[in-house]
């Protein structure tokens, strides 16, 4: 289990990488606002 | 909000869309959660795993889609290389860059010859001391057999420390599930 938790850590480091270049097309939430509502936990 | 950017002159495609829905996917863990249905594995002798259920705790965070996350479908091997050659060096210099101080990453994996298809919830959060986090896994499966299609807290939360390259993974039998996810 450790070694699946090392690998995804790893993918997140990949993916912030992958946040900041310029060839990542970043399509913004439609109603972000709705869905951060619906996520919610009360 | 990131307003969408495109450029065509390097090596990451740009097919890779990542927005802040994934709100099935995260709609179903919100319920989850509300249950109490959620897994967290208390212990793991062999092949045998022994569960308790749990609850999440309370957020709102923002969920970035980054659909499926593997190698082959977003970048090959030798970008991949270069990537985590980058993101090595930015968290040597502390300077990991994260979208918002607390977000989740949202991965859809594809099936492989060892693991079913999975949905993996990465919450991550910026510390003073670097990068936090812990993920939450629901394999896709036919069987009704706990793990299979059940949210699962992993036991295991990893760091992302400032100064150096290497990843730390932190097991904790005795996880408190309450702070494990910020």
């Amino acid at each position: 289990m450790s070694h699946y938790t090392q690998k995804q850590a790893q993918d997140i480091r990949i993916a912030l990488m992958m946040l900041k270049s310029p060839t990542i097309l970043i399509e913004p939430a439609k109603d972000p606002i709705q869905i951060i509502k619906k996520a919610t936990i009360h | 909000m990131r307003k969408p950017k495109r450029s065509s002159d390097t090596d990451v495609p740009s097919k890779l869309q990542i927005t802040s829905l994934g709100s099935a996917v995260w709609q179903d863990f919100v319920s989850a959660s509300h249950a109490g249905t959620i897994l967290l594995v208390e212990s793991i002798i062999g092949r045998k795993c022994e569960y308790r259920h749990t609850t999440a705790g309370s957020y709102v965070v923002p969920v970035l889609d980054f659909e499926q996350f593997t190698k082959p479908h977003l970048v090959d091997d030798r970008v991949w290389h270069e990537l985590n050659i980058e993101a090595s060096q930015l968290q040597m210099d502390g300077k990991l860059p994260l979208p918002h101080p607390r977000c989740v990453f949202l991965f859809r994996r594809q099936e492989t010859r060892f693991n079913p298809s999975a949905l993996d919830l990465n919450f991550i959060h910026a510390t003073k001391e670097g990068v936090l986090g812990v993920s939450v896994s629901r394999m896709i499966s036919d069987s009704e057999q706990p793990p299979f299609n059940r949210w699962v807290l992993m036991p295991v939360q990893f760091a992302l420390e400032n100064g150096n390259n290497s990843i730390t993974c932190m097991s904790n039998a005795n996880l408190d599930e309450s702070r494990a996810i910020p």
